[in-house]
């Protein structure tokens, strides 16, 4: 019985990286209303910078802040340069350019650091606290902690801002926001950065977590996809529960099937989900736009 | 006939006589083309005349050619495993389709890639399908021969399918379901039942064309029938021929090849980053796809 109560722990624990992960993917979604298949590319990518900062012998935790703020530049530029030039055109268009960025980035790294398994340790890396029987290994309880702090942060930002205001108003009626004198280019600019930012921000964590290969995009970017699809767009709270309930299964599955059912489980729980009730559980609306 | 039909017929012919002049190399890359038009066109089905893009459409390839590959290595005939491989994805469309069929654009798309590697997984786990080792098989002699005109074959049929629904009613009734479905509705058109017959026929070809590829390679695993890279392929070349649906996916599909095979050939180290960055570009001066005619 006590395991139980472990694997909930873990799955907790998991949830809050899975959050940061998607929420991103959540925001260039909604606003933009482009499904980003190269998220979870950027993803990798930042788990190498958080590599290379690494091995350069500084403190990944410090330097995490810099990670987000150079994606978000990234993210501005991919917006202006190749994103807002097809917004116009036929939607699958900017599906098939997203991933000929995986595509891109994932070869790219692969040249630069080859495809062996790379991992950060952190100095604390072997410490766990223990309560009662459960165990709270140090590195994944940073994670989560400092994952809330992310999140409460955007989340205010998006709620008190002006811009994160203009980002919400885009979001929920772009003709009436452009009414009011916003300009949706440049707030799609701002969301993408934010999105972009908040992937290599997320990847830092990643590669905290697990060692980690140039190859692993795809599983990443579907994650995040299935994490919105549970929660619906619209909701950073929505995104935390729909992150817990992949984590429960994930977990679950993971110790009761195996490890190789673990990516099965999920995957019928993205169609069964997309079948019952495709919004997802706290989302306004199943939209289409572009 | 149009003048286009014409050329399109000599070149056809052309390639049934071309295998017996030329060497094996150059006979493998005409295959991979000839294959990746396939692909092409069984998507096309769903993608262009309906306004469906099955990202994952590829999961049906993989299914049918795990069927065919079991099927041919219990010495079941040729032609029979090949027909069974192709009625095998049928009948799991058929299964899956009150499913993926309520979904619309995006959610689609994704649904079903998420389908596509729900198989992936589900193979390398299975006993039946070898797991992670695969399936090989010992084939007859000639065999790169016959994968070739199978492949042929199979091309011709669904290129007149696909010109015969650009010029029929049925086509027609099709398209005024991908532009405006609550006016199609209002006139009496099933959409429903379209829908779901083109995505059955879209699976039957996909199988058929997996089981051919399947013999044309001799050895079946999950990550190469299953790989996601087949599905981008695809619909890349769709995307490019938006605006002719009807020749466009040929003429890509010979392009496209052309390309990997040169970059694949002479960059091996870059060759997956030129890709991609090919990907990029083509899309992005090109998101309407090329126009070919003049107008």
């Amino acid at each position: 019985m006590e395991i139980v109560f472990q694997l909930l722990l873990d799955a907790l624990l998991l949830s809050g990286f899975y959050t940061v992960l998607s929420v991103g993917f959540s925001l260039m979604w909604g606003v933009t209303g482009i499904i980003n298949l190269a998220y979870g590319s950027f993803i990798i990518l930042g788990a190498y910078l958080s590599y290379m900062i690494y091995m350069a012998g500084f403190d990944v935790l410090l330097f995490l802040p810099l990670i987000f703020i150079l994606g978000f530049l990234l993210g501005l530029f991919f917006q202006a340069l190749f994103v807002n030039r097809l917004m116009g055109y036929e939607p699958f268009t900017i599906l098939v350019l997203t991933f000929g960025f995986d595509v891109v980035i994932t070869n790219l790294l692969n040249l630069i650091f080859k495809a062996d398994i790379r991992s950060i340790s952190l100095p604390f890396e072997n410490f766990s606290l223990f309560i009662a029987d459960l165990i709270l290994p140090l590195n994944r309880l940073l994670v989560f902690f400092f994952s809330l702090i992310s999140l409460f942060a955007l989340y205010t930002f998006l709620r008190y801002s002006w811009t994160g205001r203009a980002i919400r108003a885009v979001s929920l009626d772009p003709v009436g926001a452009q009414l009011c004198g916003i300009k949706p280019k440049r707030v799609f600019m701002i969301s993408t950065g934010i999105a972009i930012g908040l992937a290599l921000f997320s990847g830092g964590f990643y590669a905290m977590l697990q060692g980690f290969t140039p190859f692993e995009s795809g599983w990443l970017t579907i994650r995040a996809f299935l994490i919105c699809v549970i929660a619906g767009l619209g909701s950073v709270s929505g995104l935390a529960f729909g992150s817990f309930i992949l984590s429960l299964f994930e977990v679950f599955s993971g110790f009761y099937l195996g490890e190789d059912w673990k990516d099965v489980v999920s995957l019928m729980l993205l169609i069964a989900f997309l079948t019952i009730r495709p919004r997802g559980l706290f989302g306004i609306r199943y939209h289409e736009k572009g | 006939m149009r003048k286009a039909d014409l050329i399109l017929l000599f070149l056809i012919l052309l390639l049934f006589v071309l295998p017996l002049q030329i060497n094996p190399y150059w006979l493998r890359l005409l295959t991979a083309f000839i294959f990746l038009s396939c692909l092409s066109y069984s998507h096309n089905l769903l993608f262009h005349f309906l306004g469906y893009p099955a990202f994952g459409g590829v999961a049906f390839f993989g299914f049918g050619a795990y069927t065919f590959s079991i099927l041919y290595n219990h010495s079941t005939p040729l032609l029979l495993s090949l027909l069974l491989g192709g009625v095998s994805s049928l009948i799991l469309s058929l299964l899956i389709s009150p499913i993926l069929m309520r979904l619309k654009s995006h959610y689609f798309a994704i649904a079903t890639l998420a389908f596509q590697l729900c198989l992936m997984e589900l193979a390398q786990n299975l006993e039946i399908t070898g797991g992670t080792k695969g399936i090989a098989f010992n084939l007859p002699e000639y065999s790169n021969l016959i994968a070739f005109y199978s492949f042929l074959t199979l091309l011709l049929t669904l290129l007149m399918l696909t010109l015969f629904l650009d010029r029929s009613r049925l086509g027609l009734t099709m398209k005024a379901i991908r532009e405006d479905e609550t006016t199609a509705l209002s006139v009496g058109i099933n959409a429903v039942l379209y829908r779901s017959i083109a995505f059955m026929v879209m699976a039957f070809f996909l199988g058929l064309t997996g089981g051919v590829f399947s013999f044309w390679n001799a050895y079946v695993d999950a990550s190469t029938l299953f790989n996601p890279m087949l599905s981008v392929k695809t619909f890349f070349i769709l995307t490019l021929s938006l605006s002719l649906p009807t020749y466009g996916p040929l003429l890509w599909s010979f392009f496209f090849e052309m390309l990997f095979e040169l970059l694949w050939s002479k960059f091996l180290m870059l060759h997956g980053l030129l890709l991609g960055i090919a990907i990029v570009l083509l899309i992005l001066f090109f998101p309407r796809g090329v126009v070919w005619k003049r107008s």
